[in-house]
Protein backbone atom coordinates (compact mmCIF):
# COMPACT_ATOMS: atom_id res chain seq x y z
CA UNK A 1 0.00 0.00 0.00
CA UNK A 2 1.89 3.20 -1.17
CA UNK A 3 2.13 6.29 1.43
CA UNK A 4 -0.58 8.56 1.73
CA UNK A 5 -0.87 12.09 0.49
CA UNK A 6 0.45 14.80 3.40
CA UNK A 7 -1.26 18.58 4.42
CA UNK A 8 1.02 20.35 6.58
CA UNK A 9 0.19 23.47 8.35
CA UNK A 10 3.27 25.50 9.64
CA UNK A 11 2.59 28.10 12.51
CA UNK A 12 2.10 29.54 15.96
CA UNK A 13 -1.49 30.30 16.21
CA UNK A 14 -0.53 32.81 18.94
CA UNK A 15 1.21 35.25 16.48
CA UNK A 16 -1.75 36.50 14.91
CA UNK A 17 -1.14 35.74 11.27
CA UNK A 18 1.36 33.17 11.96
CA UNK A 19 -1.50 31.48 12.53
CA UNK A 20 -3.05 31.38 8.65
CA UNK A 21 -2.08 27.87 7.88
CA UNK A 22 -3.24 26.77 10.83
CA UNK A 23 -6.95 27.85 9.63
CA UNK A 24 -6.25 26.93 6.39
CA UNK A 25 -5.88 23.35 7.74
CA UNK A 26 -9.41 23.60 9.90
CA UNK A 27 -10.86 25.21 6.04
CA UNK A 28 -9.94 21.53 4.48
CA UNK A 29 -11.64 20.33 7.35
CA UNK A 30 -13.82 17.28 5.46
CA UNK A 31 -12.86 18.57 2.13
CA UNK A 32 -10.17 15.68 1.92
CA UNK A 33 -10.06 12.15 1.21
CA UNK A 34 -9.55 10.28 4.75
CA UNK A 35 -6.29 8.63 3.61
CA UNK A 36 -4.81 12.31 3.35
CA UNK A 37 -2.67 12.94 6.50
CA UNK A 38 -3.06 16.47 8.04
CA UNK A 39 -0.33 17.52 10.49
CA UNK A 40 -0.08 21.17 12.50
CA UNK A 41 3.76 21.63 12.45
CA UNK A 42 5.66 24.46 14.33
CA UNK A 43 7.99 23.98 11.28
CA UNK A 44 10.92 22.01 13.59
CA UNK A 45 12.63 19.86 10.49
CA UNK A 46 13.03 16.78 12.21
CA UNK A 47 9.40 16.47 12.04
CA UNK A 48 8.82 17.89 8.93
CA UNK A 49 10.96 15.09 7.33
CA UNK A 50 9.06 12.30 9.58
CA UNK A 51 5.85 13.86 8.17
CA UNK A 52 6.61 13.87 4.32
CA UNK A 53 9.19 11.09 4.06
CA UNK A 54 7.89 8.98 0.82
CA UNK A 55 4.73 10.94 0.36
CA UNK A 56 3.33 10.80 -3.02
CA UNK A 57 1.97 14.43 -2.88
CA UNK A 58 3.29 16.54 0.25
CA UNK A 59 1.62 19.91 0.55
CA UNK A 60 2.89 22.56 3.02
CA UNK A 61 1.06 26.00 3.81
CA UNK A 62 3.01 28.89 5.59
CA UNK A 63 3.17 32.11 6.80
CA UNK A 64 5.74 33.95 3.76
CA UNK A 65 7.13 37.26 3.62
CA UNK A 66 7.55 38.21 0.22
CA UNK A 67 6.73 42.22 1.00
CA UNK A 68 3.29 41.23 -0.70
CA UNK A 69 0.14 42.37 -0.30
CA UNK A 70 -1.31 40.91 3.13
CA UNK A 71 -2.83 38.00 2.21
CA UNK A 72 -1.55 37.38 -0.80
CA UNK A 73 -1.13 33.32 -1.51
CA UNK A 74 1.53 32.54 -3.73
CA UNK A 75 3.13 28.75 -4.93
CA UNK A 76 6.54 29.12 -3.57
CA UNK A 77 9.13 27.74 -6.13
CA UNK A 78 11.76 26.44 -3.20
CA UNK A 79 13.70 24.65 -5.43
CA UNK A 80 15.62 27.84 -6.14
CA UNK A 81 15.63 28.27 -2.84
CA UNK A 82 17.33 25.43 -1.02
CA UNK A 83 19.59 24.79 -4.35
CA UNK A 84 21.04 28.33 -4.30
CA UNK A 85 21.89 28.44 -0.19
CA UNK A 86 23.94 26.60 2.11
CA UNK A 87 23.39 28.82 5.01
CA UNK A 88 19.83 29.82 4.72
CA UNK A 89 18.46 32.42 6.59
CA UNK A 90 15.03 32.99 8.52
CA UNK A 91 13.13 35.55 9.67
CA UNK A 92 12.42 34.06 13.06
CA UNK A 93 12.91 30.34 14.09
CA UNK A 94 16.78 29.60 12.86
CA UNK A 95 15.47 26.06 11.52
CA UNK A 96 12.79 25.99 9.57
CA UNK A 97 10.88 24.76 6.10
CA UNK A 98 14.05 25.75 3.66
CA UNK A 99 16.00 23.62 6.14
CA UNK A 100 13.75 20.56 6.51
CA UNK A 101 13.71 20.17 2.71
CA UNK A 102 17.85 20.62 2.25
CA UNK A 103 18.09 17.98 4.85
CA UNK A 104 15.49 15.95 3.78
CA UNK A 105 17.32 15.79 0.62
CA UNK A 106 20.44 15.40 2.06
CA UNK A 107 19.15 12.78 3.85
CA UNK A 108 17.04 10.98 1.25
CA UNK A 109 14.22 11.31 2.46
CA UNK A 110 11.63 13.66 0.74
CA UNK A 111 8.09 12.87 -0.93
CA UNK A 112 7.85 12.19 -4.80
CA UNK A 113 6.11 15.80 -4.78
CA UNK A 114 6.31 18.51 -2.37
CA UNK A 115 4.19 22.07 -2.65
CA UNK A 116 4.84 25.16 -0.51
CA UNK A 117 2.21 27.46 -0.67
CA UNK A 118 2.84 30.87 1.41
CA UNK A 119 0.54 33.53 3.02
CA UNK A 120 1.74 36.90 3.51
CA UNK A 121 1.28 38.31 6.85
CA UNK A 122 0.38 41.73 7.69
CA UNK A 123 0.78 41.18 11.98
CA UNK A 124 2.99 38.90 13.02
CA UNK A 125 2.59 40.20 17.38
CA UNK A 126 1.02 38.39 20.01
CA UNK A 127 -2.23 37.38 19.68
CA UNK A 128 -4.88 35.31 18.73
CA UNK A 129 -6.65 35.46 15.21
CA UNK A 130 -5.78 36.49 12.01
CA UNK A 131 -6.07 40.41 10.60
CA UNK A 132 -9.11 40.97 8.08
CA UNK A 133 -7.42 40.51 4.81
CA UNK A 134 -5.40 37.11 5.98
CA UNK A 135 -8.44 36.09 6.82
CA UNK A 136 -10.17 36.56 4.17
CA UNK A 137 -7.09 34.35 2.08
CA UNK A 138 -7.71 31.33 4.04
CA UNK A 139 -10.95 29.47 1.98
CA UNK A 140 -8.75 30.68 -1.48
CA UNK A 141 -5.68 29.17 0.18
CA UNK A 142 -7.60 26.11 1.17
CA UNK A 143 -8.23 24.98 -2.48
CA UNK A 144 -5.04 25.54 -3.79
CA UNK A 145 -4.17 22.83 -1.48
CA UNK A 146 -6.74 20.84 -2.95
CA UNK A 147 -5.59 22.02 -6.33
CA UNK A 148 -1.95 20.91 -5.56
CA UNK A 149 -3.66 17.26 -4.12
CA UNK A 150 -5.32 17.11 -7.82
CA UNK A 151 -8.82 17.70 -6.40
CA UNK A 152 -11.05 20.27 -7.95
CA UNK A 153 -12.50 22.63 -4.96
CA UNK A 154 -15.79 21.68 -5.82
CA UNK A 155 -15.48 18.03 -6.31
CA UNK A 156 -14.74 17.76 -3.05
CA UNK A 157 -17.28 20.33 -1.49
CA UNK A 158 -19.41 17.29 -3.82
CA UNK A 159 -17.74 14.64 -1.42
CA UNK A 160 -17.74 16.25 1.80
CA UNK A 161 -21.37 17.12 1.15
CA UNK A 162 -22.34 13.30 0.51
CA UNK B 1 27.96 41.97 11.16
CA UNK B 2 31.38 42.97 12.51
CA UNK B 3 33.28 46.16 12.96
CA UNK B 4 36.98 46.56 14.15
CA UNK B 5 39.42 48.92 14.53
CA UNK B 6 42.56 49.11 17.23
CA UNK B 7 41.47 47.87 20.47
CA UNK B 8 38.38 48.60 19.38
CA UNK B 9 35.65 46.21 18.25
CA UNK B 10 32.21 45.43 18.07
CA UNK B 11 30.74 41.80 17.54
CA UNK B 12 27.54 42.15 16.34
CA UNK B 13 25.36 38.83 15.11
CA UNK B 14 21.69 40.41 14.55
CA UNK B 15 20.22 37.10 14.33
CA UNK B 16 21.69 33.74 15.89
CA UNK B 17 21.61 31.01 13.83
CA UNK B 18 20.81 27.21 15.25
CA UNK B 19 19.64 28.51 18.15
CA UNK B 20 15.54 27.67 19.27
CA UNK B 21 14.22 30.85 18.70
CA UNK B 22 14.79 34.24 18.48
CA UNK B 23 18.08 36.10 19.44
CA UNK B 24 21.03 38.09 18.99
CA UNK B 25 24.59 38.81 20.65
CA UNK B 26 26.27 42.05 20.94
CA UNK B 27 30.11 42.35 22.50
CA UNK B 28 31.62 45.88 22.80
CA UNK B 29 35.47 45.36 22.76
CA UNK B 30 37.44 48.89 24.36
CA UNK B 31 41.38 49.52 24.57
CA UNK B 32 41.90 45.87 24.71
CA UNK B 33 39.22 44.79 27.10
CA UNK B 34 35.82 43.27 26.68
CA UNK B 35 33.64 46.10 27.72
CA UNK B 36 30.23 44.94 27.34
CA UNK B 37 28.08 41.35 26.37
CA UNK B 38 24.60 41.19 25.65
CA UNK B 39 22.31 38.40 24.75
CA UNK B 40 19.92 39.82 23.23
CA UNK B 41 16.57 37.68 23.39
CA UNK B 42 13.33 38.67 22.04
CA UNK B 43 11.38 36.48 24.35
CA UNK B 44 7.61 37.72 24.90
CA UNK B 45 6.61 39.81 27.20
CA UNK B 46 4.86 37.57 29.90
CA UNK B 47 2.17 36.99 26.74
CA UNK B 48 1.31 33.50 28.21
CA UNK B 49 1.09 34.84 31.99
CA UNK B 50 -1.32 37.37 30.70
CA UNK B 51 -3.37 34.94 28.75
CA UNK B 52 -3.79 32.71 31.59
CA UNK B 53 -5.44 35.07 33.92
CA UNK B 54 -9.20 34.33 34.26
CA UNK B 55 -8.98 31.21 32.29
CA UNK B 56 -10.06 27.79 34.49
CA UNK B 57 -7.65 25.94 35.78
CA UNK B 58 -8.08 22.47 33.42
CA UNK B 59 -7.22 24.54 30.68
CA UNK B 60 -3.53 25.10 31.53
CA UNK B 61 -2.09 21.82 30.34
CA UNK B 62 -3.36 22.86 26.45
CA UNK B 63 -2.30 26.46 26.70
CA UNK B 64 1.04 26.12 28.29
CA UNK B 65 2.26 23.13 25.58
CA UNK B 66 1.70 26.24 23.31
CA UNK B 67 4.56 28.01 24.43
CA UNK B 68 7.14 26.19 23.05
CA UNK B 69 7.18 23.52 20.04
CA UNK B 70 10.82 21.63 21.23
CA UNK B 71 9.37 20.99 25.21
CA UNK B 72 6.19 21.00 25.54
CA UNK B 73 6.13 18.62 27.85
CA UNK B 74 8.00 20.56 30.14
CA UNK B 75 5.76 23.12 29.97
CA UNK B 76 2.41 20.91 30.67
CA UNK B 77 4.30 18.82 33.16
CA UNK B 78 4.93 22.11 35.74
CA UNK B 79 2.12 23.89 34.92
CA UNK B 80 0.38 20.34 36.37
CA UNK B 81 2.29 20.20 39.27
CA UNK B 82 1.70 23.70 40.04
CA UNK B 83 -2.11 23.25 39.56
CA UNK B 84 -1.94 19.59 41.44
CA UNK B 85 -0.45 21.54 44.73
CA UNK B 86 -2.64 24.28 44.47
CA UNK B 87 -6.03 22.00 44.86
CA UNK B 88 -3.74 19.65 47.41
CA UNK B 89 -4.23 16.55 45.08
CA UNK B 90 -2.01 13.55 44.85
CA UNK B 91 -1.52 11.60 41.58
CA UNK B 92 -1.35 7.65 41.20
CA UNK B 93 2.24 6.60 41.20
CA UNK B 94 1.49 5.12 38.00
CA UNK B 95 0.27 8.62 36.35
CA UNK B 96 3.50 9.40 37.94
CA UNK B 97 5.56 6.83 35.95
CA UNK B 98 3.92 7.63 32.71
CA UNK B 99 4.36 11.11 33.37
CA UNK B 100 8.51 10.31 33.65
CA UNK B 101 7.80 8.12 30.41
CA UNK B 102 6.26 10.99 28.18
CA UNK B 103 9.22 13.06 29.77
CA UNK B 104 12.03 11.29 28.47
CA UNK B 105 10.40 11.23 25.32
CA UNK B 106 10.95 14.93 25.72
CA UNK B 107 14.36 14.73 26.55
CA UNK B 108 15.43 12.45 23.77
CA UNK B 109 13.26 14.85 20.90
CA UNK B 110 15.31 17.47 22.37
CA UNK B 111 18.74 16.55 22.95
CA UNK B 112 19.03 14.54 19.65
CA UNK B 113 17.71 17.71 17.85
CA UNK B 114 20.72 20.11 19.86
CA UNK B 115 23.14 17.66 19.51
CA UNK B 116 23.01 16.23 16.08
CA UNK B 117 21.08 19.35 13.83
CA UNK B 118 21.97 22.46 15.90
CA UNK B 119 25.23 21.35 18.04
CA UNK B 120 27.52 18.89 16.46
CA UNK B 121 28.42 21.13 13.28
CA UNK B 122 30.26 23.22 15.44
CA UNK B 123 33.10 20.84 16.43
CA UNK B 124 33.65 19.48 12.76
CA UNK B 125 33.28 22.76 11.01
CA UNK B 126 30.42 22.74 8.97
CA UNK B 127 27.85 25.58 8.61
CA UNK B 128 25.30 23.85 9.29
CA UNK B 129 23.63 19.93 9.60
CA UNK B 130 22.88 20.08 6.13
CA UNK B 131 26.64 20.12 5.39
CA UNK B 132 27.08 17.81 7.90
CA UNK B 133 24.43 15.87 6.31
CA UNK B 134 26.08 15.59 2.72
CA UNK B 135 29.35 14.67 4.74
CA UNK B 136 28.21 11.88 7.12
CA UNK B 137 24.93 11.02 5.93
CA UNK B 138 24.48 8.10 8.16
CA UNK B 139 25.72 9.82 11.20
CA UNK B 140 22.81 12.79 10.70
CA UNK B 141 19.90 9.45 10.01
CA UNK B 142 20.97 8.09 13.20
CA UNK B 143 20.10 11.41 14.97
CA UNK B 144 17.34 11.62 13.14
CA UNK B 145 16.05 8.28 14.29
CA UNK B 146 17.27 8.50 17.53
CA UNK B 147 15.03 12.35 17.60
CA UNK B 148 11.24 10.34 16.16
CA UNK B 149 12.19 7.54 18.63
CA UNK B 150 11.58 10.18 21.87
CA UNK B 151 8.53 11.44 18.82
CA UNK B 152 7.20 8.09 19.14
CA UNK B 153 6.68 8.25 23.01
CA UNK B 154 5.22 11.62 22.60
CA UNK B 155 2.97 9.96 20.16
CA UNK B 156 1.42 6.80 22.21
CA UNK B 157 1.41 8.84 25.60
CA UNK B 158 0.64 12.45 24.47
CA UNK B 159 -1.89 11.43 21.53
CA UNK B 160 0.17 13.57 19.00
CA UNK B 161 4.43 14.84 18.90
CA UNK B 162 3.66 18.72 19.15
CA UNK B 163 1.34 19.86 21.91
CA UNK B 164 0.11 17.05 23.34
CA UNK B 165 -3.28 16.82 23.95
CA UNK B 166 -3.72 13.67 25.87
CA UNK B 167 -2.32 15.57 29.37
CA UNK B 168 -4.62 16.91 31.96
CA UNK B 169 -4.21 18.16 35.47
CA UNK B 170 -4.64 15.28 37.57
CA UNK B 171 -2.72 12.98 35.11
CA UNK B 172 -4.29 11.32 31.51
CA UNK B 173 -7.24 11.72 29.91
CA UNK B 174 -6.43 7.96 28.59
CA UNK B 175 -4.03 5.66 29.98
CA UNK B 176 -2.19 3.58 27.82
CA UNK B 177 -2.65 -0.33 27.57
CA UNK B 178 0.28 -2.48 27.69
CA UNK B 179 0.59 -3.44 24.33
CA UNK B 180 0.29 -0.52 23.34
CA UNK B 181 4.10 0.69 25.02
CA UNK B 182 5.49 -2.64 23.53
CA UNK B 183 6.89 -1.61 19.91
CA UNK B 184 7.97 1.83 21.86
CA UNK B 185 10.06 -0.30 23.87
CA UNK B 186 11.44 -2.29 20.70
CA UNK B 187 12.48 1.06 19.39
CA UNK B 188 14.23 2.06 22.84
CA UNK B 189 16.06 -0.80 22.63
CA UNK B 190 17.62 0.30 19.51
CA UNK B 191 17.63 3.85 20.12
CA UNK B 192 19.95 3.19 23.88
CA UNK B 193 23.01 1.64 21.35
CA UNK B 194 22.02 4.29 19.59
CA UNK B 195 22.38 6.91 22.20
CA UNK B 196 25.79 5.26 23.64
CA UNK B 197 26.99 5.40 19.98
CA UNK B 198 26.39 9.07 19.96
CA UNK B 199 27.91 9.82 23.71
CA UNK B 200 31.25 8.26 21.90
CA UNK B 201 31.04 9.91 18.93
CA UNK B 202 30.77 13.44 20.59
CA UNK B 203 33.15 12.65 23.50
CA UNK B 204 35.73 12.40 20.15
CA UNK B 205 35.52 16.25 19.51
CA UNK B 206 38.08 18.80 20.83
CA UNK B 207 36.65 21.10 23.80
CA UNK B 208 37.97 24.35 24.38
CA UNK B 209 39.24 25.19 27.83
CA UNK B 210 36.18 26.76 29.83
CA UNK B 211 35.36 26.70 33.21
CA UNK B 212 31.73 27.57 34.39
CA UNK B 213 31.70 30.22 37.35
CA UNK B 214 29.33 29.95 40.00
CA UNK B 215 26.57 27.51 41.07
CA UNK B 216 24.89 25.28 39.64
CA UNK B 217 20.90 24.38 40.18
CA UNK B 218 19.10 21.49 39.65
CA UNK B 219 15.86 19.17 41.01
CA UNK B 220 17.51 16.52 42.97
CA UNK B 221 16.04 13.41 44.11
CA UNK B 222 17.36 11.09 46.51
CA UNK B 223 15.86 7.36 44.74
CA UNK B 224 16.21 8.54 41.08
CA UNK B 225 17.69 11.12 38.50
CA UNK B 226 15.53 14.03 39.10
CA UNK B 227 12.89 15.20 35.55
CA UNK B 228 9.64 15.43 37.13
CA UNK B 229 9.96 16.57 40.87
CA UNK B 230 12.20 16.72 43.93
CA UNK B 231 13.93 19.66 45.90
CA UNK B 232 15.78 22.06 44.73
CA UNK B 233 19.44 21.83 45.22
CA UNK B 234 22.79 23.74 43.84
CA UNK B 235 26.88 23.00 44.16
CA UNK B 236 26.96 25.50 46.72
CA UNK B 237 24.40 23.04 49.29
CA UNK B 238 21.11 24.99 48.44
CA UNK B 239 18.51 22.56 49.59
CA UNK B 240 14.93 23.61 49.10
CA UNK B 241 11.23 22.70 48.56
CA UNK B 242 9.79 23.79 45.13
CA UNK B 243 7.27 26.41 46.71
CA UNK B 244 10.66 28.17 48.28
CA UNK B 245 11.56 29.05 44.91
CA UNK B 246 10.48 32.42 44.78
CA UNK B 247 12.48 33.24 47.66
CA UNK B 248 15.62 32.26 46.29
CA UNK B 249 14.92 33.10 42.72
CA UNK B 250 13.70 35.97 40.53
CA UNK B 251 13.94 37.92 37.42
CA UNK B 252 14.23 41.12 36.68
CA UNK B 253 13.71 43.45 33.50
CA UNK B 254 16.95 44.71 31.49
CA UNK B 255 17.46 47.58 29.40
CA UNK B 256 18.95 45.33 26.32
CA UNK B 257 16.21 42.30 26.43
CA UNK B 258 12.72 41.85 26.24
CA UNK B 259 13.44 38.59 28.07
CA UNK B 260 13.56 38.61 31.97
CA UNK B 261 16.66 37.66 33.61
CA UNK B 262 17.31 34.90 36.16
CA UNK B 263 18.58 36.46 39.70
CA UNK B 264 19.58 34.17 42.50
CA UNK B 265 19.87 35.65 46.07
CA UNK B 266 23.39 34.27 46.14
CA UNK B 267 24.69 35.39 43.07
CA UNK B 268 24.60 33.89 39.49
CA UNK B 269 23.81 30.70 38.51
CA UNK B 270 23.41 27.96 35.58
CA UNK B 271 20.56 25.65 34.91
CA UNK B 272 20.71 22.49 32.42
CA UNK B 273 22.33 19.60 31.54
CA UNK B 274 25.37 20.30 33.34
CA UNK B 275 23.81 21.05 36.33
CA UNK B 276 21.87 18.07 36.51
CA UNK B 277 24.79 16.00 35.85
CA UNK B 278 27.16 17.31 38.37
CA UNK B 279 24.10 17.12 41.31
CA UNK B 280 22.57 14.14 40.23
CA UNK B 281 25.46 11.94 39.36
CA UNK B 282 25.19 9.32 41.88
CA UNK B 283 21.50 8.57 40.83
CA UNK B 284 22.32 7.71 37.05
CA UNK B 285 22.15 4.14 36.49
CA UNK B 286 25.23 1.68 36.30
CA UNK B 287 25.13 1.85 32.16
CA UNK B 288 25.24 5.63 31.91
CA UNK B 289 28.22 6.11 34.70
CA UNK B 290 29.76 2.97 32.57
CA UNK B 291 29.29 4.91 29.24
CA UNK B 292 30.72 8.17 31.28
CA UNK B 293 33.62 6.17 32.41
CA UNK B 294 34.09 5.07 29.33
CA UNK B 295 34.76 8.28 27.24
CA UNK B 296 36.63 10.09 30.24
CA UNK B 297 33.58 12.13 31.40
CA UNK B 298 33.99 11.96 35.48
CA UNK B 299 31.62 12.54 38.14
CA UNK B 300 31.90 16.02 37.59
CA UNK B 301 32.33 18.51 34.79
CA UNK B 302 31.87 22.25 34.28
CA UNK B 303 33.10 22.55 30.87
CA UNK B 304 30.15 24.34 29.06
CA UNK B 305 31.41 23.23 25.97
CA UNK B 306 31.27 19.32 27.11
CA UNK B 307 27.38 19.90 27.60
CA UNK B 308 27.02 17.84 24.24
CA UNK B 309 28.63 14.87 25.92
CA UNK B 310 26.30 15.27 28.96
CA UNK B 311 23.24 15.69 26.87
CA UNK B 312 24.23 12.49 25.04
CA UNK B 313 24.44 11.15 28.56
CA UNK B 314 21.36 11.95 29.29
CA UNK B 315 19.67 10.78 26.09
CA UNK B 316 21.41 7.08 27.08
CA UNK B 317 19.60 7.64 30.54
CA UNK B 318 16.07 8.98 29.24
CA UNK B 319 16.33 5.52 26.89
CA UNK B 320 17.46 3.28 29.56
CA UNK B 321 14.32 4.88 31.90
CA UNK B 322 11.73 4.73 29.15
CA UNK B 323 12.49 1.18 29.30
CA UNK B 324 12.43 0.37 32.93
CA UNK B 325 9.01 2.42 33.06
CA UNK B 326 7.64 0.43 30.19
CA UNK B 327 8.90 -2.54 31.89
CA UNK B 328 7.12 -1.97 35.18
CA UNK B 329 3.89 -0.62 33.76
CA UNK B 330 0.87 -1.39 34.95
CA UNK B 331 -1.79 0.44 33.31
CA UNK B 332 -3.61 2.57 36.73
CA UNK B 333 -6.48 2.22 37.52
CA UNK B 334 -7.98 5.47 36.11
CA UNK B 335 -6.14 7.77 34.70
CA UNK B 336 -6.24 11.06 36.48
CA UNK B 337 -7.32 11.57 39.88
CA UNK B 338 -10.01 13.86 40.71
CA UNK B 339 -9.21 17.68 40.75
CA UNK B 340 -11.89 19.57 42.47
CA UNK B 341 -10.78 23.43 42.50
CA UNK B 342 -9.37 24.31 45.82
CA UNK B 343 -8.69 28.38 46.15
CA UNK B 344 -4.75 28.97 46.80
CA UNK B 345 -1.04 28.60 45.42
CA UNK B 346 0.28 25.86 43.63
CA UNK B 347 4.21 25.65 42.40
CA UNK B 348 5.62 23.39 40.05
CA UNK B 349 8.76 22.63 38.88
CA UNK B 350 10.02 20.19 36.68
CA UNK B 351 13.62 19.63 34.79
CA UNK B 352 12.74 20.39 31.32
CA UNK B 353 15.58 19.55 28.35
CA UNK B 354 17.17 23.18 28.86
CA UNK B 355 17.01 22.99 32.99
CA UNK B 356 14.92 23.85 35.29
CA UNK B 357 11.06 24.98 34.43
CA UNK B 358 9.49 26.80 37.53
CA UNK B 359 5.51 27.28 37.75
CA UNK B 360 3.33 29.19 40.03
CA UNK B 361 -0.32 29.96 39.69
CA UNK B 362 -2.92 31.09 41.94
CA UNK B 363 -6.84 29.98 41.19
CA UNK B 364 -9.96 31.05 43.34
CA UNK B 365 -12.33 28.56 44.62
CA UNK B 366 -14.26 28.36 41.23
CA UNK B 367 -10.88 27.38 39.20
CA UNK B 368 -10.44 30.97 38.02
CA UNK B 369 -6.84 31.64 37.36
CA UNK B 370 -6.13 34.47 38.82
CA UNK B 371 -2.17 35.19 39.02
CA UNK B 372 0.40 32.94 36.67
CA UNK B 373 4.13 32.71 36.78
CA UNK B 374 6.48 31.05 34.18
CA UNK B 375 10.15 30.94 34.52
CA UNK B 376 11.93 29.35 31.71
CA UNK B 377 15.42 27.64 32.30
CA UNK B 378 16.77 30.16 29.09
CA UNK B 379 16.06 33.18 31.37
CA UNK B 380 17.74 32.04 34.35
CA UNK B 381 21.15 31.03 32.29
CA UNK B 382 21.10 34.47 30.44
CA UNK B 383 23.12 36.25 32.92
CA UNK B 384 25.81 33.19 33.31
CA UNK B 385 26.01 33.48 29.68
CA UNK B 386 26.71 36.83 29.36
CA UNK B 387 29.19 36.34 32.26
CA UNK B 388 31.02 33.13 30.56
CA UNK B 389 31.02 34.94 27.03
CA UNK B 390 32.82 38.00 28.95
CA UNK B 391 35.72 36.12 29.91
CA UNK B 392 35.33 33.82 26.71
CA UNK B 393 35.85 36.99 24.38
CA UNK B 394 38.70 38.24 26.37
CA UNK B 395 40.73 35.18 26.16
CA UNK B 396 40.33 35.27 22.47
CA UNK B 397 40.73 38.80 21.82
CA UNK B 398 44.08 37.70 19.25
CA UNK B 399 41.25 36.19 17.23
CA UNK B 400 39.90 37.72 13.87
CA UNK B 401 36.55 39.03 14.14
CA UNK B 402 34.66 36.33 12.04
CA UNK B 403 36.61 33.54 13.91
CA UNK B 404 35.60 35.19 17.37
CA UNK B 405 32.20 35.78 16.37
CA UNK B 406 31.54 32.18 15.35
CA UNK B 407 32.87 30.62 18.81
CA UNK B 408 30.98 33.15 20.82
CA UNK B 409 27.96 31.61 18.67
CA UNK B 410 29.05 27.93 19.49
CA UNK B 411 29.32 28.60 23.11
CA UNK B 412 25.93 30.39 23.18
CA UNK B 413 24.92 27.26 21.61
CA UNK B 414 26.35 25.42 24.81
CA UNK B 415 23.42 26.56 26.33
CA UNK B 416 20.78 25.28 24.12
CA UNK B 417 19.38 28.65 24.79
CA UNK B 418 15.27 28.16 23.69
CA UNK B 419 12.93 31.57 23.14
CA UNK B 420 10.20 30.14 23.86
CA UNK B 421 7.46 31.54 21.29
CA UNK B 422 8.86 32.39 18.38
CA UNK B 423 7.01 32.77 15.06
CA UNK B 424 7.46 30.25 12.56
CA UNK B 425 7.11 32.56 9.37
CA UNK B 426 9.91 32.13 6.60
CA UNK B 427 11.70 35.58 5.41
CA UNK B 428 12.16 35.20 1.59
CA UNK B 429 13.73 37.43 -0.89
CA UNK B 430 13.23 36.96 -4.36
CA UNK B 431 15.43 37.55 -7.19
CA UNK B 432 13.37 39.24 -10.17
CA UNK B 433 16.35 39.86 -12.51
Amino acid sequence: MSAPNVVIGIGNRFRRDDGSALQVLNALAGRLPESTVVIESDGEPARLIDSWADAPVAVVVETVRQNRAPGSIAGIAWEAHVASSTGIEHGSHSLGILEAIALGRAVGRMPLKLRLIGIEPEDLGWGEGLTAAVAHSIDAAADLVLDYLGLSASASAFRSSR
Amino acid sequence: MTHSNTGSRTLSVASLARVEGEGSMHVVVRDGSVQDVELRIFEPPRFFEAFLRGRSYTEVPDITARICGICPVAYQMSACQAIEDACGVTIDAQVRALRRLLYCGEWIESHALHIYLLHAPDFLGYESSIELARDHRDIVERGLQLKKVGNDILNVLGGRAIHPVNVRVGGFYKAPAVADLAPVAERLRWARDAAIDTARWVATFEFPDLMLDGDLVALHHDREYAINDGRIASTSGLDITVSKFPEHFGEEHVAHSTALHGRARAGAFTVGPLARYNLNFDQLPTIVKQVAADVGLGRTCRNPFKSIIVRALEVVFACDEALRIIDAYEPPARPSSDMPPRGGTGHGCTEAPRGLLYHRYTIDAEGIISDAVIVPPTAQNQPSIEHGLHKFVQDRLHMDDLELTRQCEQAIRNYDPCISCATHFLDLSVDRG
